[in-house]
């Protein structure tokens, strides 16, 4: 297949968190800052060395009031002001696609020249009270056809296209449990996930209060305050650097939805995931067939199956079943979401699937370290307007 | 409600279906938009539409996250397809039956609630089964 012009010529070197909790007594800035600084020190890189800087910077839920740089949001400004970033050549606040968008266009750069090293975070807060609740006394434009019936909730939205793949193949919650617990059991060896020594069980699922029938609370990432960081630099450079490399051998994003609609349908999801799929593997020059690992955005639990079908890991229709068997264990051919996913590891936006693929390429992922871990895929976003992609290779 | 809407909203109250159509190449557009998604034509119309169809999409809210909503949990999201064209999708509660009974792939038709000023259409499961 042909090469894109990106094609491993930049390397992630660096990986970090902060601390993640619920309810964290420090502002989201502090742990924007925290997880900067220590995806540098991972690196080995002092701020000075940093030239460029992205993220994605929008609230990660609704906003109950009015936006503070620092208190319920992080953007570059507040990082570069923080950490006293007085070198940069390059930034960028994607509007679309989570830390995916941020990580392509930081990618972009590095392969450019634009910068030599950049620091790419995602913050999420999670405001006090219940998370995602909307006061809309008067509603405009397409959600004046939705709202008026009582929709306005992201569970309810992103239950509906979860109701249709389960009638259409049969898919039910106990199959969609035997992924849950095994989620939680690779969060049950991660020490950076909020439900590290808190395992569930089948019956734990099962019994969980139903939100938006089909999806429980269990089947939503928990909201937490944290952060995530990564630090890229070119290929030449990364050679220097205290990790091993994870190259960087395809990066795209779906860039816009397919089209308007009334709400998110099965066939929207699969029109936008094959999309990306398509854009990834043309951009990589692989297929899945090359992947040995893979990171799937799970933010709502059925996300895996629509990935899995998306990117052509099995047919449409059958990932449910395929999750049935070892295939996507620690030890199987196809290793998923080894770090607890977003159901693990709390609501940070995919950042988590990001590091992990990171950690298993160095062979630094403890006890949840698996055997082969040199071509992995990593996903981003739900399969509408936010999403990305990336082939990371050791 | 404004002016690419208004007909919907007044065809509510007059307890009719009113959807948006091209008049160039006959296709419905819902939610309404200045041009139409097909043939992209500019020249869109309202017609009335029998408001029959099949439950497409659906979610039972159990919990009360929605404000104003509280009261209502159990209810019925439905996205249900209109007979008149595939994928055109229309949003409701079903009425007239228990939630449990929103089964994706039921007859639905349309019917109107009137509650404190505002009229919605609403859908109840089809008496008979389509031929």
């Amino acid at each position: 297949m042909s090469r894109s012009a990106i094609q491993n010529k930049v390397a992630v070197v660096g990986v970090a968190y902060s601390d993640v909790q619920r309810h964290s007594d420090h502002t989201i800035g502090h742990l924007a800052v925290s997880a900067c600084a220590r995806a540098l020190a991972d690196a080995g890189l002092r701020s000075a060395d940093v030239d460029g800087i992205s993220t994605y910077p929008i609230p990660g839920g609704p906003p109950t009031g009015p936006i503070v740089d620092g208190i319920d949001v992080v953007s570059v400004e507040y990082v570069a002001q923080a950490m006293g970033l007085d070198n940069l050549s390059w930034s960028c606040s994607v509007a679309n696609g989570t830390i995916a968008a941020a990580l392509v266009a930081a990618v972009h750069a590095l392969a450019a020249g634009a910068c030599n090293y950049a620091l790419v975070f995602r913050a999420m807060h999670n405001p006090q009270g219940a998370f995602g609740r909307v006061t809309q006394p008067r509603v405009a434009g397409d959600s004046q056809f939705t709202a008026p019936w009582g929709f306005g909730h992201n569970v309810i939205r992103f239950a509906m296209p979860y109701s249709r793949y389960m009638a259409r193949y049969g898919a039910t919650r106990q199959h969609l449990a035997t992924y849950i617990v095994r989620n939680r059991a690779n969060a049950c060896e991660n020490p950076d996930a909020v439900f590290f020594g808190q395992p569930l069980t089948v019956d734990d699922y099962l019994a969980a209060r139903m939100i938006a029938e089909p999806l429980s609370l269990l089947d939503c990432d928990m909201p937490v305050d944290g952060v995530g960081a990564v630090v890229l630099t070119t290929s030449e450079r990364a050679r220097d650097l205290r990790q091993r490399p994870a190259y960087v051998t395809g990066a795209a994003t779906l860039g816009l939805p397919p089209r308007r609609s009334l709400g998110l349908t099965l066939e929207d999801f699969m029109t936008a995931g094959r999309r990306l799929a398509r854009a990834l593997w043309a951009n990589a020059g692989l297929s899945a067939k090359d992947i040995t690992h893979a990171h799937l955005y799970d933010g709502f639990s059925y996300f895996p199956y629509l990935w899995l079908e998306s990117f052509g890991f099995v047919r449409e229709g059958e990932a449910y079943l395929a999750l049935q068997d070892d295939m996507t264990s620690r030890t199987g051919a196809l290793p998923l979401n080894t770090s607890g996913g977003a159901l693990g590891m709390g609501r940070l936006h995919g950042t988590p699937q990001v590091i992990e693929a990171v950690l298993q390429i160095q062979r630094r992922a403890g006890t949840r370290q698996i055997a082969n871990p040199d071509v992995a895929l990593v996903e981003v976003g739900g399969p509408t307007l936010h999403c990305g992609a990336l082939v990371l290779s050791a | 409600m404004d002016a690419l809407t208004a007909p919907f909203w007044e065809g509510a109250v007059r307890h009719e279906l009113v959807l948006q159509r091209c008049r160039a190449c006959g296709y419905y557009v819902h939610p309404p938009y200045p041009e139409c998604s097909k043939c992209r034509s500019n020249d869109l119309t309202f017609e009335v539409v029998r408001g029959c169809g099949t439950i497409f999409e659906r979610a039972i809210v159990e919990s009360p996250v929605v404000v104003g909503f509280e009261a209502a949990v159990p209810y019925a999201c439905l996205f249900v397809e209109l007979d008149e064209q595939q994928g055109l999708l229309v949003a409701g509660n079903l009425v007239d039956s228990t939630p449990d009974q929103a089964q994706i792939g039921r007859r639905v038709e349309v019917v109107f609630r009137d509650d404190d000023g505002l009229t919605l259409p609403m859908f109840k499961l089809a008496e008979q089964p389509s031929p």
